[in-house]
């Protein structure tokens, strides 16, 4: 179950990837970037989950906790033009 | 075909349609983006493969600062890549593909992937996985091995050495098991006190020596073991590298003020106007310190270590300098300091190299740093010089971005 889980999660990363290179404006590109950090937390976590790891947790939590900074950078770059 | 190796060709076709996308795109944004993803995805691979260490970094850096970075560089540049007309070079497309296939040829003799009679799995590092550090049952210092090893003399390294340790580990192992049935565990302590006793008599450079039965010469995490101690000075030079990076960033691109001079406060493109951004920011800013510090002083025990901790650190600096402007950065962390801090990180560094030679031992010789138990000096000596990484790191990461934020005046 949990591999159908990941095989999920794998086909939504392709899709993604699909918006963020195609992506006609520069937001349909932001909002891939931020879905692929949420998937990509959920698939360590599940990853971790079948191997018994709890070192996985650490690694989530870093994205969870930083992956939003870039988000936030670019936006701001679009909105004022520099990032000072 | 195992589960393993399906997601990871999955992930691999993923990262090489990223990699080409990369290089397609034109517009300079767009690529900023897709290297963000490329990062991502990475991560992602090395998570699969297990190699905890190194999905860290590509986390901590590619998830986090690679791309603002990317960003920044934008600031000093076009936003469109020139269409430039260009032919092929046969001749280079040659040579590249020579190259390519010189390497792939170089794989057939590594070991198969996750192959179990790869040397990874039986020379030394089950024993590694396994050892424990510091204290065990309130005892600090040098402890036994863990049961099932084997000392190295013993070993007939060259005649066909992955089957002859693997058969020696498996014979040891199943003695050792019969030995402690028979025993318990009233054994361990009394095999504890002689090699205490053993390595007193033997003199203070043989106990430097990592002799075969020490297992407290070495950290639970066996990557910070290898980086911090097998390759010391490979990573010493690393963090100088970074160092250097820094300090050309400052030769090239720091405007010179007068003494006394500082940023004008209305240049600023503060954020503070959006009350979610703003309230967040303050919220997560120590959640993200915190788990920087922790990533920094954990090191040696489990994955992350001074480059990533101290990329984390930065990264929550540099979000306070996105949302309140960096001249409200410059208030918390003043230039000088974080210039001050970069030197003193590879100071620290370089310093417990020259404290231990000043004790008698080698460079980075962390068994010098406590001699009363010498076993103790390896987690000692890793954590200053992880802190000293952190630190020369995440006060880099912070000047780059301050450098190449900073608008040129037109």
């Amino acid at each position: 179950m949990f591999l159908a889980a990941t095989f999920a999660l794998l086909v939504g990363l392709l899709m993604i990837l699909v918006r963020a290179v195609k992506g006609p404006t520069v937001y349909d590109r932001i909002l891939a970037v931020n879905a692929m950090g949420t998937k990509t937390v959920i698939l360590v976590t599940l990853l971790g989950y079948v191997s018994g790891r709890t070192e996985f947790l650490d690694m989530a939590i870093v994205y969870t906790l930083i992956s939003f900074i870039t988000t936030i950078a670019i936006l701001k770059f679009i909105q004022k033009g520099r990032l000072d | 075909m195992s589960e393993v190796l399906m997601i990871d060709s999955v992930l691999l076709l993923l990262v090489a349609a990223t990699a080409i996308a990369v290089v397609e795109v034109r517009s300079l944004y767009a690529a900023a983006m897709l290297s963000g993803i490329y990062s991502l995805l990475m991560a992602l691979v090395w998570v699969n493969m297990h190699s905890m260490d190194v999905a860290f970094t590509e986390a901590a850096v590619g998830g986090g600062i690679s791309t603002i970075l990317l960003i920044g560089t934008l600031v000093h540049t076009e936003r469109e890549e020139k269409k430039r007309k260009t032919r092929v070079n046969w001749g280079a497309l040659l040579v590249t593909a020579m190259t390519g296939a010189a390497l792939i040829y170089g794989t057939l003799d590594m070991p198969r992937f996750g192959d179990p009679n790869a040397p990874i799995h039986n020379l030394r590092v089950p024993e590694m996985v396994n050892q424990t550090v510091g204290m065990t049952a309130g005892a600090k210092g040098k402890q036994p091995p863990p049961v099932g090893w084997t000392p190295r003399q013993n070993l007939e390294l060259p005649l066909g050495h992955k089957q002859a340790y693997a058969m020696q580990r498996a014979h040891a192992t199943n003695e050792a098991r019969l030995k402690e049935a028979g025993e318990g565990h009233g054994g361990h302590g009394g095999q504890k006190a002689d090699g205490h006793g053993a390595e007193h008599e033997a003199g203070h450079d043989d106990a430097h020596a990592h002799p075969a039965g020490d297992f407290n010469g070495h950290v639970p995490n066996t990557v910070t073991s290898l980086l911090a101690a097998y390759r010391g000075y490979d990573t010493m030079f690393e963090t100088a590298v970074i160092f250097t990076a820094g300090a050309s960033l400052i030769l090239l691109l720091r405007r010179r003020r007068r003494p006394g001079e500082n940023l004008p406060k209305q240049q600023s493109a503060n954020l503070t106007d959006q009350v979610i951004l703003r309230v967040m920011c303050k919220l997560f800013i120590p959640f993200i310190l915190i788990f920087g510090l922790y990533v920094i002083s954990h090191g040696e025990i489990g994955p992350g270590g001074g480059f990533q901790g101290g990329v984390i650190l930065a990264t929550a600096f540099i979000l306070y300098g996105l949302i309140f402007g960096r001249p409200e950065l410059h208030r918390v962390l003043p230039e000088r300091l974080t210039d001050i801090l970069a030197v003193l990180g590879v100071l620290l560094y370089s310093g417990v190299g020259v404290f231990t030679m000043l004790r008698g031992g080698k460079f980075l010789d962390y068994a010098f740093l406590n001699p009363a138990s010498p076993g103790d000096g390896e987690p000692l000596g890793m954590t200053l010089v992880e802190w000293g990484v952190g630190i020369t790191v995440c006060t880099v990461m912070i000047t780059i971005f301050n450098q190449l934020a900073e608008e040129e005046s037109k």
